[in-house]
């Protein structure tokens, strides 16, 4: 790392850390969009899943690449931010305080063909039901269009568990599909 | 089923959202802005770890309970330490009158 830490190596291959973000962070602020469903939170995710990058990169190992690993922090960071927002939506439940006007706002994802948008946004309010680790595989899967042994490598697991966990997300999917269109 | 199926696949095709362009430059000011972390607050943070902190919790009611236990072991200690000498006192007693009793008995 070079004096103004703002040099990355990758084995033989300097990037600069302005090379790493132009490169990936559409990836990164897509991913956490479509976990967080809030486009501020998805944004601050973005900036710290960079800033760690840039002070974990010691720990970075060869045996996956580099976009593994930037899905692995951005995963993780994504998960830790609705994990916050779980505790600060209790903490506003327990205290009886005012009800939290963005929990009943509908997210819609800016990429989403203008025709399919009503579908999407039903697909989205399912997928936020999702249990943590479901969600992340079918997000991967289904929005960034990962494989499985991609998946895998992402969240530590093996590709058994990774179909697995994905089954159960369409399954659970398709039952709080059915609860959404017959309301 | 045909519908879910229509919702289910209302992603396909989707564009990536883009992030902010100025991202970069927001990472470089909070990375100005952020103070590296004193040797203190690295410990806090440390202490502060749900691992860590479960952990010294049950390290000190393990101590506290191990204290308790051996206290009570040692007064039921005390307890039939006290019993015996108090018993043996006791019987050295009787010993001692019944052979003055009959001291006095042979002498009359």
């Amino acid at each position: 790392m070079s004096d103004d830490r703002t040099n990355i190596l990758e084995k033989d291959k300097p990037y600069t850390l302005e090379e790493i973000v132009a490169e990936y962070k559409d990836m990164v602020y897509n991913t956490a969009l479509s976990i967080l469903q809030h486009v501020e939170a998805a944004e601050d995710v973005a900036q710290d899943v960079f800033i760690k990058l840039y002070e974990k990169l010691d720990e970075f190992r060869e045996d996956s690449s580099l976009k593994t690993y930037i899905y692995r922090i951005t995963a993780n960071t994504a998960i830790d931010a609705l994990r916050k927002e779980k505790r600060r939506k209790k903490v506003y439940w327990w205290s009886g305080d005012a009800e939290d006007k963005e929990e009943t706002a509908h997210f819609d994802h800016p990429g989403i063909l203008l025709d399919k948008k009503e579908d999407a946004r039903h697909l989205f309010e399912a997928i936020k039901s999702l249990p943590e680790q479901q969600k992340l595989a079918y997000v991967l899967q289904k929005i960034e269009g990962q494989t499985v042994a991609e998946i895998a490598m992402i969240m530590n697991n093996k590709p058994t568990a990774v179909e697995s966990l994905l089954a159960r997300a369409k399954n659970n999917l398709k039952k709080t599909l059915t609860d959404i269109i017959e309301k | 089923m045909n519908r879910i199926e229509e919702i289910l696949n209302s992603t396909d095709g989707m564009q990536r959202a883009e992030a902010n362009p100025y991202l970069y430059t927001r990472i470089k000011a909070n990375m100005a802005n952020s103070p590296s972390a004193t040797s203190w607050e690295l410990v806090a943070r440390f202490l502060t770890r749900p691992a860590v902190a479960i952990i010294t919790v049950f390290m000190f009611l393990a101590v506290n309970v191990s204290v308790i236990v051996k206290e009570r072991e040692d007064k039921a200690m005390a307890v039939q330490q006290f019993l015996q000498q108090s018993s043996s006192t006791e019987s050295d007693f009787a010993i001692q009158v019944q052979s003055n009793f009959s001291a006095d008995l042979s002498s009359e």
